[in-house]
């Protein structure tokens, strides 16, 4: 069930100014609405304006094939997580239900919150639109993660494999890399407790 | 559940954030049919893939050597994992991973779409970069030291390789006109 969980702002990049946004917990209709009739679309044929789908890549389009409705309609395997802002969803978050064993030396074997897939919608990705929309869903999300964490007494640990466009990002959010992951073919990183309350703190 | 964040937060770290991709999840594998149904590529039977990516563990190992590179030396500033390296230079079995093919194209600057075709994870193939490939693989199995007609024909490949790129964004560019 869809649970709304707090106000915040993403920043109108065009306008400079910061628009109201809510986030929620949990998928609804108008969610997977969006996805299937608005982002897709848009992903889909900018992927075909590529000439080669390798470019596809370069664009940030490689999420075209990712089945959110799917995933996010499968409650007992993900935990799922929306921004909406203008009445549109402007990005999205799966947590896996079952926590992970974290890798780092210095928390290994604890469990974590693993995030599955995380995006912004196409015209909120600088990659992909000339013009990016609005800026802030992705570290609201990640934050969102983090609180979930919490939530959970996983103490702020999570873990991701990262597209290699947005590995910089990762770094940037103070999250530690962890090598490749075998079977996802990623570079994958975690967030220790500290990590996690350096990153609220500062 | 609580969100652990403030509005003043986050607006703070907005204005602070670099304006970079941020999402995470699985990566597309996806082949290009548009190519296959205009008869440019082909799909590619298993003893092709092969040849393929012996063409281009040979050629990985060649710019390694022509730059003077250890294996170590060069998944380092790749940042590409060691043991993946490895795998593509010695294994044609081995399907390296799109990170890796993109890792190497940036490092080496070379034309994204040919590496990933040449790794075998497309299942459709140029057929010009294929004949291209087989013919450089056959005048480079030696992994000795390049000797000066091997950096000849390693030259000849990048070219060949920058050439079809070029030709391609030629077309994307024309498509667009």
């Amino acid at each position: 069930m869809k649970k709304h969980l707090g106000d915040r702002r993403l920043r109108n990049r065009l306008t400079g100014e910061p628009e109201a946004a809510s986030i929620f917990q949990g998928l609804d209709e108008k969610n997977f609405h969006d996805f299937e009739a608005v982002w897709k679309p848009e992903l889909v044929k900018r992927a075909k304006e590529f000439a080669t789908w390798a470019k596809q890549a370069e664009g940030n389009v490689q999420d075209a094939h990712w089945d959110w409705v799917g995933k996010a309609k499968n409650e007992a395997v993900y935990e799922s997580f929306a921004i909406e802002c203008d009445s549109m969803t402007q990005g999205l978050m799966l947590v896996a239900t079952a926590p992970h064993f974290a890798r780092l030396k210095s928390q290994h074997g604890l469990d974590l919150c693993y995030i599955e897939l995380i995006a912004t919608a196409p015209w909120n990705r600088p990659k992909f639109s000339k013009a990016p929309k609005y800026k802030g869903a992705g570290r609201a999300l990640l934050a969102t993660a983090i609180s979930w964490s919490v939530e959970l007494e996983l103490k702020g640990r999570i873990g991701l494999c990262s597209l290699p466009e947005s590995e910089s990002w990762y770094d940037e959010q103070g999250m530690q890399r962890c090598g490749f992951d075998g079977d996802k073919k990623m570079e994958y990183f975690e967030m220790t407790e500290e990590d996690a309350g350096k990153y609220l703190n500062s | 559940m609580k969100l652990l964040f403030s509005d003043e937060w986050l607006q703070r770290k907005i204005a602070s954030d670099p304006d970079i991709e941020t999402e995470a999840g699985p990566s597309l594998i996806g082949p290009p049919i548009e190519e296959i149904d205009s008869g440019k590529a082909a799909v590619m039977p298993t003893r092709n893939v092969v040849q393929m990516r012996i063409a281009l563990g040979t050629f990985v190992h060649q710019l390694r050597q022509r730059d003077a590179l250890t294996l170590p030396e060069l998944a380092t500033k790749a940042d590409v994992s060691e043991n993946e390296l490895r795998q593509v230079e010695t294994n044609p079995s081995y399907t390296a991973s799109p990170r890796l093919i993109y890792k190497l194209s940036r490092y080496f600057r070379m034309p994204l779409n040919n590496l990933y075709q040449l790794s075998g994870r497309t299942f459709t193939v140029e057929r010009r970069l294929y004949n291209e490939a087989v013919k450089y693989a056959a005048h480079s199995d030696d992994v000795t030291p390049l000797s000066g007609d091997q950096l000849q024909v390693l030259n000849g490949f990048v070219a060949v390789l920058n050439q079809l790129a070029e030709e391609a964004s030629s077309m994307e560019h024309g498509d667009h006109d």
